[in-house]
């Protein structure tokens, strides 16, 4: 086999007929395990039955990852070792850019866990500039001959990322993959990816870095936690970034099992604005009449004066048009739209409020990370729901206050009664923040 | 039992209502949330093509003036944006659970329009694909019914061996299907069973197979058109 065909197969998961003629090339398994009644795909890791992934004549197949291509008896999965084919000590960051003595702290102790293999957690509150951060990191592993690769369960991240990276290191080639690119797989020691495409490598990545990791996907996807595990080698490093940190990290940070780094300040350096709640008792009923709940007219009106641009959170689809009639029945010389994640003109409504064209956007959650206007206020309308968790709650809350020119600004809770992600979210803020002040 | 809909993975409700527990019929589970089901267009009670069975407000539709020819096909939905999705996932992804979704209306359906002396025959996967893909997709959305298999699809090997071909051989060659050894079709009144109608070319070159080996009658069914 030559070179350039082997790199198809470094450290992937490349499908093969099973009946392929074998070469000596090639490490061959097969891509499903059946026991008993149970598809165990050895690609995803998922268990299912044999029921749902019935093919005729005694083939099974995973549904769970049958959108990376289809895992069957009828394939087996082929990979060559990881050989780690780089230039040594090349250095490919050219960023002039200059890291807060934070940030530079960070950075140092990200180097130190990528020299010692150890794992990782980053706690960065929102706007504290995380990704310069890793720029360092990223380059010293290049200069190691590691191969890296940064994930994200949002390929929204992932895309946004993308001209960043590729701007702090334009001699490095950086394979971008996700499920909507259609440029064929290339080997390249740095990778961007979503963390679903994780599961088409196998102990490829020295160091894996993965941001936004209790981002909605991840946290629901134990197939995703394994595609971590299975991508990354053995030996090596997983760095795990977020600004709130959730479930097993959070028991396995405080239990001192999982070395953390805190980022506490935001680059301007002022906390974290607070989670004001205000009840909000019957704001379903009033909305079915017409009527706006009083806080949020309230807070609308403060914002009219003010001329600020603000947004407002739902919980669900159903409810946008409902408060957009009722806003502009009362507020008629607002520009306000909706806008949610399946919203063909989603893209185009978010610049013409980056670009201030319009005053406002009514939204569902899924608009609340990586999106980010400066100088706004935001309101959330039934924030004891249960589609908004903790860390949901925190990245809404984190959209205020991103800008130097006006490092304050409102964040309103309307609900008729507190929840425990409203109150883990309150105190989550409000230890980043004490956090902050005691440095 | 599966909870979520198979299609866009929300989550069912199988709530039963009461008068759906007080009448006799049987408890299928749904498998496809409501948003999902109506997103497909049911050519059902709709003025279609008497030829192609293609939603048409004029009895006989442009592509069948074209044809001027006798075949006639049947077809219960519309080939649109929601079914091409659909044929994504199942036929090329390769998701053969899907066939579940449509598999009890179609069968439904083919009882409903099927001849007393009619012969049920589904156009055949060829070999490379059934290797691949492991199932034939029209089979699939046809458990239950009683079929025969007659018909064997040549397309792969057509494209491997076409070179070795003689033109006249290629020319003469009027269509991918041949008969299987040993079938008898002679006198047969057949139904052919598709997918998709989307051309016309592939059922035609099948009843022309079927038709040279001595079959009487030859139309067909399609889940699409
Ligand atoms: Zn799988
Ligand atoms: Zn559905
Ligand atoms: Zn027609």
């Amino acid at each position: 086999m030559e070179e350039i065909e082997k790199q198809k197969y470094y450290g992937r998961l490349v499908l093969q007929p099973i009946n392929a003629v074998p070469t000596d090339s090639l490490d061959c398994r097969p891509a499903i395990v059946m026991k008993g009644n149970q598809i165990h795909c050895q690609r995803c890791g998922a268990i299912t039955s044999s029921r749902d992934g019935a093919l005729p004549d005694h083939q099974f197949y995973c549904r769970k990852c049958i959108n990376l291509g289809r895992v069957s008896t009828l394939v087996q999965l082929a990979t060559i070792p990881e050989p780690n084919n780089f230039v040594a000590n090349q250095s490919y960051l050219e960023w002039p850019g200059k890291l807060t003595a934070p940030q530079a702290r960070c950075s140092k102790a990200i180097i130190n866990s990528i020299d010692q293999q150890q794992n990782r957690l980053l706690w960065a509150v929102t706007g504290a500039g995380k990704t310069e951060m890793l720029f360092p990191g990223i380059n010293h592993a290049l200069q190691k001959q590691k191969r890296i690769c940064v994930a994200s369960p949002r390929i929204d991240v992932v895309l946004e990322l993308f001209p960043r990276f590729q701007e702090a290191f334009p001699q490095a080639k950086i394979a971008l993959l996700h499920g909507r690119s259609p440029a064929p797989y290339e080997y390249t020691q740095f990778v961007l990816c979503t963390t679903h495409q994780l599961l088409r490598f196998y102990h490829a990545f020295d160091v894996l870095i993965i941001d936004e990791v209790d981002s909605f996907p991840y946290a629901m996807n134990p197939e995703l936690h394994y595609a971590t595990k299975q991508a990354r080698k053995l030996q090596g490093s997983t760095i795990y970034l977020t600004a709130t940190p959730d479930g097993k990290l959070l028991q396995q940070s405080r239990q001192a099992k999982l070395a953390t780094s805190y980022l506490t300040r935001r680059f301007h350096g002022h906390p974290l604005p607070e989670i004001k709640v205000v009840s909000g008792q019957n704001w379903i009923k009033k909305l079915r009449k017409g009527r706006l709940p009083s806080p949020l007219s309230r807070f609308i009106k403060e914002q009219i004066q003010a001329q600020r641009q603000f947004l407002i959170f739902v919980p669900k689809i159903e409810v946008l048009p409902k408060v957009l009639e009722a806003l502009q029945q009362v507020f008629p010389t607002v520009k306000v739209l909706t806008v949610h994640a399946a919203d063909p003109e989603r893209v185009a409504k978010v610049q013409m409020m980056r670009k201030q064209e319009i005053d406002a956007l009514i939204t569902i959650t899924i608009l609340e990370r990586g999106v980010t206007f400066p100088g706004i206020d935001v309101a959330v309308l039934g924030a004891d729901d249960a589609v908004f968790s903790m860390a949901a709650l925190v990245q809404i809350a984190g959209r205020v206050g991103r800008s130097p020119q006006r490092p304050k600004g409102t964040v309103l809770f309307i609900c008729p009664m507190l929840n425990r992600n409203i109150k883990r979210a309150q105190a989550q803020i409000k230890f980043m923040n004490r956090k902050a002040s005691e440095c | 039992m599966l909870k979520s809909c198979l299609l866009c993975n929300r989550g069912l409700n199988n709530n039963l209502d009461l008068s759906f527990i007080l009448s006799f019929r049987k408890i299928t589970p749904k498998l496809v949330c409501e948003g999902c089901i109506t997103s497909f267009s049911t050519l059902v009670d709709h003025k279609t093509c008497i030829r192609c069975g293609k939603l048409s407000a004029i009895l006989e539709c442009a592509d069948c003036q074209q044809w001027n020819d006798q075949f006639v096909n049947r077809a219960m939905f519309q080939y649109d944006e929601a079914m091409r999705n659909f044929f994504q996932h199942y036929k090329f992804q390769g998701d053969y659970l899907l066939r579940k979704v449509f598999q009890d209306q179609f069968v439904n359906f083919i009882q409903k329009i099927l001849k007393e002396n009619e012969l049920i025959v589904p156009i055949p996967v060829d070999e490379s694909t059934m290797t691949s893909r492991g199932f034939n997709q029209v089979t699939g959305l046809m458990e239950g019914l009683d079929w025969k298999d007659v018909l064997i699809n040549q397309r792969s090997n057509d494209s491997l061996h076409q070179f070795q071909r003689s033109r006249r051989e290629r020319l003469q060659q009027d269509s991918s299907f041949i008969l299987k050894s040993g079938c008898d079709i002679s006198g047969e009144h057949i139904l052919l069973v598709d997918d998709i109608y989307t051309t016309g070319a592939t059922l035609r070159q099948a009843r022309t197979t079927l038709l040279r080996n001595g079959a009487t009658q030859v139309r067909s069914v399609t889940l699409c058109r």
